[in-house]
């Protein structure tokens, strides 16, 4: 027992004799590392202090904006008519405040506009100047929404959110959905497509795009508890004048069984073109209602307003 | 006790490593070591610096615009991966055969054979490769098959009395069979394992108490050791656990909270029994520096950086760490040993687990210190634990050594 005790006070002893005994290279080698480590720590610390305090602020904060996508060729500016209506109607209990990000195509982000702490639901419109009608562009353009999703959570510290995303918007929303989204960080509640064309110009249902199949193989990636609307808008029975109908309602393809709560929706009336899809009153309705005061998780109830809007 | 247990050891592992598939296994991974270190270095830099959440960009708030260029170093260094098993199956197979045929007194060309394993292993890599699991190689299945493919060609060979020509029909069919059943086999490695993800079992309450950290403890090592891939759920340090996300949003909720799973994978394993990689092999990296002989020292020295930031690759094939009971004891102990003591401290309350998640390749050694929210006490553990972890590994460093003069 003594001859244990006497060995372990001998360890500093020979630990140092072990120091002085090495060699050269090894000595320098231990000793660069461990002064990396060391600035490593307190650089690495005091980034975790400063994230802890934003990380406290996003699950605490109430804010949930509505975030919107415009399709491909449209700018920041498609919303307008959309919000300008909803504004109008919400006037005495406080207009939602907007902010406009556009993704330059060197990469840069231009703001406009500005987001109030006090709203809960603000609106934000993120538009790409990239914008071509191709496979590849909305790939881009999701990796980018999702570099500006976390600009965004850093500045304006939210976790829930909802989406709204017109034509190729709602591609753009669900590639970011099924390749840049984490759970960890946001919590995205309902996402609206309007005549997004989930297949592209294909009308037959056999014949899936590369996209489409993409999609299809990516869905498990969804979070599962989201709710999904996609509407169509029909001007001939066939299509809204640029998507047809049936390249919309393949996106039962991708979210049904997926997601907690898939509802399609055709709306028609005079505003049912493609491009005006954001400012069709059904559309307005439908926004209002299910994402506005989403009342999404009360049973029966938005489900039947939705199918309400089905001619 | 202690004295005899190592020369028991010893003995073994000499006896161990004396048996031919074993040595030629050894001598295969040792040659296939350079490229190692520059895959273990090509992950290094993807991993510190290109990785969307990667630590450096983070904490020096720089923003790395080589986004094509980052995704293709990734996806060709996680191929090289595979590359690599396939050397070794290749090399193995080479060392095996002659030795064995030379034993049997039979003249072969091996080509046939070395061809037909380094296929086996680029057929495992392109049913399982996903850019996901760049991590999740089991070493175990490839060098499985390989042997029995290496046994199969011996048994085949002595059969026919070494009378069959070297590229012949009945080794073009034999080829065929082994590749047929390869690709079988395969086809039937479920995605849950090749993507080495489970995070429910990890979720589990089991997970939650120190028994059941202590038997994950003991296990890790020795599945690692056998070449089998250690589950993301307890390397990475951006868990999905149950249990972490419970204290997280309890912490959220109010800073000081009593954390409803204080003790979990994340807050021991990872934190404590994983400082280097498997085994808490940064104490193995910094015994082996002070070694006088020459080739443990460079490995020591080679396998020093990525050591601390929990890549024992080096190590693995430089030793090895695979398949040998000399490096595997002190694996378990010191896995063992930050196990307990990280639970013991967080059950009494002097330590606060580590909650928070950190940025990617953040080195377990500084995990404690970044995420707990008693960092200095963390550290303190830590130093504890590194310490403890040198003094178990030095003495079988030591054997190790004295091993190498003696062959």
């Amino acid at each position: 027992m003594f001859k244990s005790v006497k060995k372990v006070l001998t360890i500093p002893k020979r630990t140092i004799r072990l120091w002085h005994g090495a060699a050269r290279s090894s000595k320098i080698a231990l000793t660069l590392t461990i002064l990396a480590v060391a600035v490593l720590a307190i650089l690495g610390r005091m980034w975790m202090l400063t994230e802890h305090q934003n990380d406290r602020a996003i699950q605490k904060s109430r804010m949930q904006p509505v975030i919107f996508v415009p399709g491909s060729s449209a700018t920041i500016q498609r919303f307008n008519s959309l919000f300008t209506t909803l504004n109008s109607e919400t006037k005495e209990s406080g207009t939602h405040s907007i902010l406009k990000v556009q993704v330059n195509s060197d990469g840069s982000l231009s703001y406009s506009g500005h987001l109030s702490s006090s709203n809960r639901q603000p609106f934000i419109v993120v538009g790409f100047e990239k914008n071509q009608d191709n496979y590849p562009t909305i790939q881009a353009d999701a990796q980018s929404l999702g570099t500006v999703m976390t600009e965004l959570q850093s500045k304006y510290h939210f976790r829930n959110f909802s989406a709204v995303g017109h034509s190729n918007g709602g591609l753009i929303w669900t590639d970011y959905l099924e390749n840049y989204y984490s759970s960890n960080t946001f919590h995205i509640k309902t996402l609206m497509t309007l005549g997004t064309p989930f297949n592209f110009s294909e009308s037959s249902t056999t014949k899936k795009t590369t996209m489409l199949s993409d999609f299809i193989d990516g869905s498990d990636e969804l979070p599962s508890d989201l709710t999904v609307y996609s509407v169509a808008g029909s001007d001939d029975y066939t299509d809204d004048g640029t998507v047809n109908v049936q390249s919309v309602l393949s996106g039962k393809y991708i979210f049904q069984k997926k997601v907690a709560k898939y509802t399609q929706t055709t709306v028609s009336g005079d505003n049912a073109q493609h491009s005006k899809l954001p400012e069709n009153p059904e559309v307005v309705n439908l926004i209002r209602e299910l994402i506005l005061d989403n009342k999404a998780g009360r049973p029966g109830e938005s489900a039947n307003r939705a199918k309400k809007a089905t001619p | 006790m202690k004295h005899n247990f190592l020369t028991g050891l010893v003995d073994f592992d000499t006896k161990w490593t004396e048996k031919l598939p074993i040595k030629t296994l050894f001598a295969a991974f040792k040659k296939v070591v350079p490229l190692v270190i520059i895959n273990v270095y090509l992950h290094l830099i993807g991993k510190l610096f290109f990785d969307p959440s990667a630590i450096v960009p983070a904490i020096f708030h720089i923003r790395l615009k080589l986004m094509f260029f980052a995704q293709n170093l990734m996806l060709l260094t996680s191929a090289f991966d595979y590359l690599i098993l396939a050397f070794v199956a290749a090399l193995w197979t080479k060392y095996y055969l002659e030795a064995k045929l030379d034993d049997l007194g039979l003249v072969k060309d091996e080509l046939l054979p070395v061809l037909v394993n380094f296929a086996i292993a680029l057929i495992y890599g392109l049913t399982t490769y996903t850019y996901a699991n760049q991590s999740a190689i089991y070493l175990v299945f490839v060098l499985l098959l390989t042997y029995l493919a290496n046994l199969s060609f011996v048994y085949l060979t002595k059969w026919t009395k070494g009378k069959l020509a070297d590229f012949g029909f009945a080794y073009l069919f034999w080829a065929a069979v082994i590749l047929t059943i390869v690709i079988a086999l395969c086809a039937f490695i479920p995605n849950q394992v090749s993507q080495s993800s489970f995070n429910g079992f990890f979720s589990m309450d089991f997970f939650s108490h120190w028994y059941g950290l202590v038997v994950a403890a003991i296990v890790t090592p020795i599945a690692f050791a056998f070449g089998f891939a250690i589950p993301t759920d307890l390397t990475t340090a951006a868990t999905d656990l149950s249990q972490v996300n419970a204290n997280l949003n309890a912490v959220y909720q109010a800073v000081m909270a009593v954390l409803p799973y204080p003790q979990n994978p994340y807050s021991v394993l990872t934190t404590s029994a994983l400082i280097g990689g498997v085994g808490s092999t940064l104490a193995l990296s910094i015994c082996l520096l002070f070694l006088k002989s020459r080739p443990n020292r460079r490995l020591g020295l080679w396998s020093l950086v990525p050591a601390v930031f929990d890549s024992n690759k080096i190590l693995a094939f430089g030793l090895p760490l695979f398949f040998r009971p000399l490096t595997l004891v002190p694996m378990v102990l010191t896995s063992t040993y930050g196990t307990v003591l990280t639970s013991f401290f967080i059950k009494v309350g002097i330590l606060r687990p580590t909650v928070f998640t950190v940025p990617t390749g953040t080195p377990h050694l500084l995990l404690s210190f970044f995420a707990s929210q008693t960092p200095l006490d963390a550290l303190l553990v830590t130093f504890v634990i590194m310490l403890g972890a040198i003094l178990i590994y030095w003495p079988f460093v030591k054997r190790l050594e004295q091993e190498a003069f003696n062959v």
